[in-house]
C-alpha cells in the first residue's frame, strides 16, 4: 500500500489504487504481490529462457548440419540436448503459460487479484530461482547430461557419479513447488472469484483450459517430485530403488517419469488451445461454435491423458494385452483433439475472418497441430511405434504438437495481448512477417526429421555417418532452425520498438468479447473500479456489462475482491486480500538454500533449512493486524451474504489432495518393487514386520485428530481455552506416535542402503513421520496465536485448516499401515 | 538399400511397412481436408463490405458427425495395429534359433545356441562382438539383455524394436528374406557413446551358413589358445577392449584401430615394422614416445610387465 498522501476531495479510483499500488521503490519491487506484474515477470523470464533453450538447439544444429563433424564434443552434444529440453518443457513452456493466466485469468473473471497473491509471488520467485539453480549447473561445469528423461541406471549413482544429475533432480523438484502452488492457486481463483454471474458455462474457454491444466498439474507433478526425489535419494542416501542388483527397478524410473510426462503433453498444450480458442471467435468476428464441446474435449483430453503413459514404453517389453489397451487409448485423445479442430474451422467457416497476426499464428497453429496429432495417431498403433521410437520421427512428431501446438499460439497470444499488458499495438506488418518466416523455418527445420527417422537416424546422437542418406535431410533442419531463429528475433525488435513507439491501443483493440478488454490498457492497479456482473458468454459483445454489488467504503480500505459459488456464480463473501509482503521471496530463497545445501551434500544443514523455511512461512501467513480506522461498521461480509467455504479452506484441501498423491504414489512403488521383483517379498534377510509397536503407535496418532475436532468445535463457539487444550492434547498424543516410531525404525534389522525393500519401507514411513511433525510444529503456531489473541469466533480459518491437515495426516497412517505392515502378513 | 518402407527385407519390416503406408495415406487425406477447409474458409469468407458472420451457436448434427468419424478412424486404426502387434509379439512361434544380444556402454555382443554348430574346443560356446550372423530365411529370437544401462534395439530393415533393461530380459524375432549386410544401431540414449553403438546383421545363404559358423568357431578357438588365454583375459577384461575390436570376441570399441589382424599387418601404426614381439612390447609399454599426440596412453607402470607380455604373446597370434 503506498504511502502518498490523499487529498479529502480524492476520487473513488484514487483511494482503490491507494490500497492496490505496490510501493514505488526497490522495496515494491520484490514486494508485489499484484498478478499482472508476476504475470509480466513469468512471460519475461520464461521467454528468456526460450532464447537459451533456443541456442542450445542451433548449437545442436549446427553440430548436425553436417555427417561426421565435431563442434561440440559427444558430452556437451549430451548436455545441450538434455539442457535444451529441460528448459523449453520446465523453465518455458509451462512458466510462460502460467505468466499468461496470472496476468489475463483475475481480469478475464472480473476479479481484482488471483485468490493467493502472496502465494503466486512465491510462485514467481520459487521459479526464477530453480532457474538459476539449474542453469548454475554451467558456471559449476557440471551440466546434466541424460536427457530430459534422465532415464535410469544411467542417470543414478553409478553411471553418472558428477554432480549435474543432482542439479537437474534438486532443480526439478525445487520447480515443482512453484508448479503445484501456481496450480492450487488457479483452481481456487477460477472456482471463487469469478465474477456474479459468470457461471461455469459461461467462463472464456481460456479459463475453462486453465483451470483443467491446473487440475492435471495437481496430480501429474508430484509422480514427477516423487521420480526425482528417488533418485535423488538413490545418489545422495544410498538408497537402492533403480538398483537391478537390489531389487530396484529402472522400469519404475520410466512409469513415475511417464505418468507425470505425458500428462505434461497436455499441461502444455491446454493453455495454448485457450489462446486459440480466444484469437479464433474474436477475429472471425462470432462467437465461438461449440462452446461446449470444446470445454468438454478440454476435461476428456486430460482425463485421457492420465491413461496414456505406457506409450512411452512400448518397447521396453510390456505384457501384449497391456500394449493394446494403452495404445486404443492413446488413439481415443484424437477425438477431442479432432473435435476441437473442427469446431475453430467451423467458426471461421461461419464468421468473416479478419486476418491479423494473431489470427495467422492460431490458423498456423491449426495445421502444424493437425499434422502432429496424425503423425500422433501413428505412433499410438503399437507395431510402427517399435519401428520408429527414440527415431528423429519422434523428433519431428512432437515438435509439431509441442512447437507447432504451443509456440504458435503463444506467439498470436503475444500479438493479441501485447495492447492489453503494454497500451501499444504491436506492429503489423513485421507481424506477418514474424508469423511466415516462422511457419516456414519451422516445417524446414522439422519436416525432414520424419525422413531421417523413418532411415533409421536415432534421437540423441552426436553425429551421423556420411552417405547414409542422412546429409540433405540434417542440412535442411539445420537452415530451418535458423530461420526460426530469424523470426525470433525479428519478433523481440518488433516488441522492443512497439513499446515505446507502437500504435496506441485503447481499451479494445480488437473489439473483442471478454472483460480484460473492459479495462484500461495496462490496466489500473485493481483492474476493476466497479467489480462487473456478467450475464452472457460474451460480456462484451452482449447488453453493457453490469456492477456487481459491493460496499464502496470497504472497497477502498483495503484490498477486496468478491467470492462466489463454484457453479453458479452467486455472490458469497468480499474478502479482504493481503497486502505486499516480503516473505514469499525470503522463502523462496530459504529454498534456495536447502536444495543448495543438499546439491553441495552439507547434509547436516538440512533440518536448519527446514525449520528456517517453516519459520518464514509461518511468518508470512501471520495475519497482519488490523489497520487502524480502517473498520467501517461491522467485519466484512461474512454474515451479509450466504457463507460457503473460504479460498483458504479449498487451498488446504488442494494441498493435501495433491499431498496425498504423493503418497499414492510411494505405496505404489512399493507395491511395483515387490511387484515386478523375481524374489519373495519382503525380500529374504528383512523380517516380516513386528506389529507390536506399530498398533500402538497407530492408536495414539489415531486418538490424536479427536481433541482437534474438540477443539475446531471449541474455536467456533470462541472458547479458545478449549482450543488451547484440545491442540495440546493432540500434540501430546502425536508426539508420542513420533517416538514409537522413530523406536520401531532404529529397531530394524536392515537399512535403506540394503535394498529396495528397505528403501521404500525407510523413505515412505519417514516421510510420513515428517509430515506428523510439521503437524506439531502448526499446532504449536496455533498455540502462540491463540495465547496472543489472534483466534477468535469470526478469525478462526487457521485452526479448520491445521485440522484438516492433521485428519489427514491420520488417515494416510491407516493406508501406509495396510501397505507396509500388515499386507506382508498375508502374502510373505 | 532403400529406406525400409519402400524397401523391407524380413517380413516384421514387411508387415509394420504395411501398417505404416494405410496410416500414412488416411493421415494425407485428413491433412489435405483440413488444410482445404481452413484456407476456403478463411478466404473465402474474410472480411469485406457487405459480408455479415452468421450467427449460430450449436449444430446436432456437425456435432455427432465430427464426434464419429474420428471415432471410427482410430477405431480401424486400433484393430489394425491389434493384429499385426499379436504376429510381430510371437517370438516363439516356428523360431529356428535364438541368440542372446547382450547390451553394454558402448557395444553388443551376441551368444549363439549351445549347439555342437558353436561349439568351441574348450567346452564354451561361440560369443562374439560386432556382428550377428544369421541364417536367410530363419526366424531368429533375438533375447536381449543389459549388463549396465538401458540398451534399444533396431536393424531397420529387419524390423520391430526393443530395449534391453537391465535385470530382466526382453525379446525380439528379426528375419532376413534375402542374405545380405543389414545395418542398425543403440536405440536407446545409453551415454557418450550411444552414437557409435552399432549393430550390424549378417544373413547368409542357408546352406553357407554353417560352413561361415566353422570359420567363426575356428577363429574364436584360435582366439582361445590356452596357451595364450592369461593375455586373452588381460586385453579383453581391461583397458584394451576399451578403444580396440578384435572380430570375434567381446572388443567391440571403435576408438583405436581394429586389431583383428594386427599379426599380419605390415607395420603398427605406420610408424613400427615390422609386427613382432620386440616392437609391440615397446609400443605398448609408451606409444606416446614413438608417436607423439596420439590417443593411446603408455600402459608401462599401469600394466605389469608380465601382463604385456602376456598380450603381446596373444596379438602375435592375430593373424
Amino acid at each position: 500500500m503506498s504511502e502518498r498522501p490523499l487529498s479529502a476531495t480524492a476520487t473513488f479510483e484514487q483511494r482503490l489504487a491507494r490500497v492496490w499500488e505496490s510501493a514505488p521503490d526497490e522495496a515494491g519491487w520484490v514486494t508485489t504481490t499484484d498478478h499482472k506484474r508476476i504475470g509480466e515477470r513469468y512471460i519475461v523470464t520464461a521467454f528468456l529462457f526460450f532464447v537459451l533453450g533456443g541456442i542450445e538447439a542451433l548449437v545442436l544444429r549446427a553440430q548436425l548440419a553436417r555427417p561426421e563433424i565435431a563442434l561440440v564434443d559427444p558430452a556437451m552434444y549430451d548436455a545441450l540436448f538434455t539442457m535444451h529440453g529441460t528448459t523449453m518443457i520446465f523453465l518455458f513452456a509451462t512458466p510462460i503459460l502460467s505468466g499468461f493466466g496470472n496476468y489475463l485469468v483475475p481480469l478475464m473473471i472480473g476479479a481484482r487479484d488471483m485468490a493467493f497473491p502472496r502465494l503466486n509471488a512465491f510462485g514467481f520467485w520459487v521459479f526464477a530461482l530453480s532457474g538459476v539453480f539449474l542453469y548454475a549447473s554451467f558456471a559449476a561445469s557440471s551440466i546434466p547430461q541424460n536427457g530430459w528423461f534422465a532415464y535410469a541406471p544411467l542417470a543414478g549413482p553409478r553411471y553418472s557419479p558428477e554432480t549435474g544429475m543432482d542439479f537437474w533432480t534438486l532443480g526439478l523438484v525445487f520447480l515443482g513447488i512453484s508448479t503445484t502452488a501456481g496450480a492450487i492457486n488457479f483452481i481456487v481463483t477460477i472456482a471463487k472469484l469469478r465474477a456474479p454471474g459468470m457461471s461455469i458455462d459461461r467462463m472464456p474457454l481460456f479459463v475453462w483450459n486453465i483451470l483443467v491444466t491446473a487440475i492435471a498439474m495437481l496430480f501429474a507433478i508430484p509422480s514427477l517430485t516423487v521420480a526425482a526425489a528417488l533418485l535423488e535419494l538413490d545418489r545422495v542416501a544410498g538408497t537402492r530403488f533403480f538398483d537391478p542388483a537390489a531389487g530396484g527397478s529402472p522400469l519404475l524410473w520410466q512409469h513415475l517419469f511417464w505418468i507425470f510426462g505425458h500428462p505434461d503433453v497436455y499441461i502444455i498444450f491446454m493453455p495454448a488451445v485457450g489462446m486459440v480458442s480466444s484469437i479464433v471467435p474474436v477475429f472471425a468476428r462470432r462467437p465461438i461454435v461449440g462452446y461446449t464441446a470444446l470445454a468438454v474435449s478440454s476435461v476428456t483430453t486430460i482425463v485421457i491423458s492420465f491413461g496414456v503413459w505406457v506409450h512411452h514404453m512400448f518397447a521396453v517389453g510390456i505384457a501384449a494385452q497391456a500394449l493394446g489397451v494403452f495404445s486404443a487409448a492413446s488413439m481415443l485423445i484424437a477425438v477431442p483433439a479432432g473435435v476441437q479442430v473442427v469446431a475453430w474451422i467451423v467458426t471461421i467457416w461461419a464468421g468473416r475472418p479478419v486476418w491479423t497476426t494473431a489470427f495467422l499464428f492460431a490458423v498456423g497453429f491449426v495445421v502444424l497441430f493437425v499434422l502432429g496429432g496424425l503423425t500422433g495417431v501413428m505412433v499410438a498403433a503399437v507395431p510402427f511405434d517399435w519401428q520408429v521410437t527414440d527415431s528423429y520421427f519422434v523428433v519431428a512428431h512432437l515438435h509439431y504438437v509441442l512447437f507447432g501446438g504451443m509456440v504458435f499460439p503463444l506467439f498470436g497470444a503475444f500479438y493479441y495481448w501485447f495492447p492489453k499488458m503494454t497500451g501499444r499495438l504491436l506492429d503489423e506488418r513485421v507481424g506477418a512477417l514474424n508469423f511466415w518466416t516462422m511457419f516456414v523455418g519451422f516445417n524446414l527445420a522439422f519436416f525432414p526429421m520424419h525422413i531421417a527417422g523413418i532411415l533409421g537416424m536415432p534421437r540423441r546422437v552426436y553425429t551421423y555417418p556420411a552417405g547414409a542418406g542422412l546429409d540433405a535431410v540434417n542440412l535442411v533442419s539445420s537452415i530451418g532452425a535458423f530461420v526460426v531463429a530469424l523470426s525470433v528475433a525479428l519478433f523481440v525488435a518488433n516488441a522492443a520498438v512497439s513499446l515505446r513507439r507502437g500504435r496506441l491501443a485503447g481499451r479494445d483493440p480488437w473489439q473483442a468479447n471478454t472483460l480484460e478488454w473492459s479495462t484500461a490498457s495496462p490496466p489500473e492497479p485493481f483492474d476493476f473500479a466497479r467489480l462487473p456482473a456478467v450475464a452472457s458468454r460474451d460480456p462484451l459483445w452482449g447488453p453493457k456489462v453490469a456492477n456487481a454489488r459491493e460496499p464502496a467504503a470497504l472497497a477502498t480500505a483495503w484490498r477486496q475482491t468478491t467470492a462466489t459459488s463454484a457453479l453458479e456464480a452467486r455472490p458469497e463473501l468480499f474478502l479482504r486480500m493481503p497486502g505486499d509482503s516480503i516473505w514469499p521471496a525470503l522463502a523462496a530463497a530459504a529454498l534456495l538454500a536447502l536444495f543448495g545445501a543438499i546439491l553441495f551434500r552439507f547434509l547436516v544443514l538440512v533440518p536448519f533449512g527446514l525449520a528456517l523455511l517453516f519459520a518464514l512461512v509461518a511468518r508470512w501467513l501471520w495475519p497482519s493486524p488490523e489497520t487502524p480506522g480502517a473498520h467501517v461498521g461491522a467485519r466484512p461480509g461474512p454474515r451479509e451474504l450466504p457463507v460457503g467455504r473460504a479460498p483458504g479452506w479449498w487451498g488446504m484441501a488442494l494441498v493435501v489432495a495433491t499431498d496425498a498423491t504423493i503418497f499414492a504414489l510411494l505405496l505404489a512403488s512399493y507395491g511395483y518393487l515387490g511387484f515386478a521383483g523375481n524374489g519373495p517379498w519382503p525380500p529374504p534377510g528383512s523380517e516380516r514386520p513386528q506389529l507390536a509397536i506399530p498398533l500402538v503407535g497407530t492408536v495414539v496418532l489415531l486418538a490424536s485428530s479427536a481433541p482437534i475436532a474438540w477443539a475446531e468445535a471449541g474455536i467456533r463457539r470462541g472458547d479458545v481455552r478449549r482450543l488451547a487444550i484440545g491442540i495440546g492434547i493432540a500434540m501430546a498424543l502425536s508426539a508420542g506416535f513420533v517416538v514409537l516410531q522413530a523406536i520401531e525404525l532404529t529397531r530394524k534389522a536392515f537399512a535403506p542402503q540394503t535394498n529396495a525393500y528397505g528403501s521404500a519401507f525407510f523413505t515412505i514411513t519417514s516421510f510420513h513421520g515428517l509430515h506428523v511433525i510439521v503437524a506439531l510444529l502448526l499446532g504449536a503456531v496455533l498455540l502462540v496465536r491463540a495465547w496472543r489473541g489472534g483466534l477468535d469466533r469470526e478469525r478462526h480459518l487457521a485452526v479448520q485448516n491445521v485440522a484438516l491437515y492433521w485428519h489427514f495426516v491420520g488417515a494416510v497412517w491407516i493406508v501406509i499401515l495396510a501397505v507396509l505392515y500388515l499386507s506382508p502378513q498375508v502374502t510373505g | 538399400m532403400g529406406a525400409w518402407p519402400l524397401d523391407p527385407r524380413g517380413p516384421v519390416a514387411a508387415q509394420i511397412a504395411f501398417v505404416y503406408w494405410i496410416l500414412f495415406a488416411c493421415a494425407v487425406v485428413v491433412l489435405a481436408i483440413v488444410t482445404g477447409a481452413l484456407v476456403y474458409s478463411g478466404v473465402k469468407f474474410r472480411e469485406r463490405p457487405g459480408h455479415v458472420a452468421k450467427q449460430f451457436h450449436g449444430h446436432n448434427m456437425l456435432e455427432f458427425t465430427w464426434t464419429i468419424v474420428p471415432t471410427l478412424m482410430v477405431i480401424s486404426f486400433t484393430v489394425l495395429s491389434w493384429q499385426k502387434l499379436d504376429y510381430i509379439n510371437a517370438v516363439d512361434r516356428d523360431t529356428g534359433m535364438t541368440v542372446k544380444a547382450i547390451g553394454q556402454q558402448w557395444s553388443w555382443t551376441f551368444a549363439y545356441p549351445q549347439q555342437d554348430t558353436f561349439r568351441l574346443p574348450d567346452g564354451s560356446y561361440l560369443m562374439a562382438g560386432e556382428e550377428l550372423n544369421i541364417p536367410a530365411g530363419m526366424k531368429v529370437k533375438v533375447e536381449l539383455s543389459a549388463k549396465d544401462v538401458i540398451h534399444s534395439f533396431w536393424v531397420p530393415n529387419l524390423g520391430g524394436k526393443k530395449d534391453a533393461v537391465p535385470g530382466h530380459t526382453t525379446a525380439l524375432w528379426i528375419q532376413a528374406d534375402r542374405p545380405g549386410t543389414y545395418r542398425g544401431q543403440c536405440f536407446e540414449f545409453c551415454g557418450d557413446g550411444h552414437a557409435d553403438m552399432l549393430i550390424t546383421v549378417v544373413a547368409h545363404d542357408q546352406n553357407e551358413y554353417a560352413t561361415w559358423a566353422k570359420t567363426a568357431v575356428d577363429d574364436a578357438a584360435r582366439l582361445r589358445d590356452p596357451k595364450t588365454q592369461a593375455g586373452r583375459e588381460a586385453f579383453l577384461t581391461g583397458a584394451c577392449a576399451g578403444c580396440h575390436t578384435v572380430k570375434g570376441t567381446t572388443a567391440a570399441a571403435k576408438v583405436g584401430p581394429e586389431l583383428t589382424h594386427v599379426a599380419s599387418k605390415r607395420d603398427i601404426a605406420g610408424v613400427l615394422s615390422p609386427v613382432n614381439q620386440e616392437n609391440l612390447t615397446k609400443w605398448v609399454r609408451n606409444a606416446p614416445s614413438i608417436k607423439p599426440g596420439i590417443v593411446m596412453p603408455k600402459f608401462e607402470g599401469v600394466l605389469t610387465d608380465q601382463q604385456i607380455n602376456d598380450i603381446v604373446q596373444w596379438l602375435l597370434t592375430l593373424k
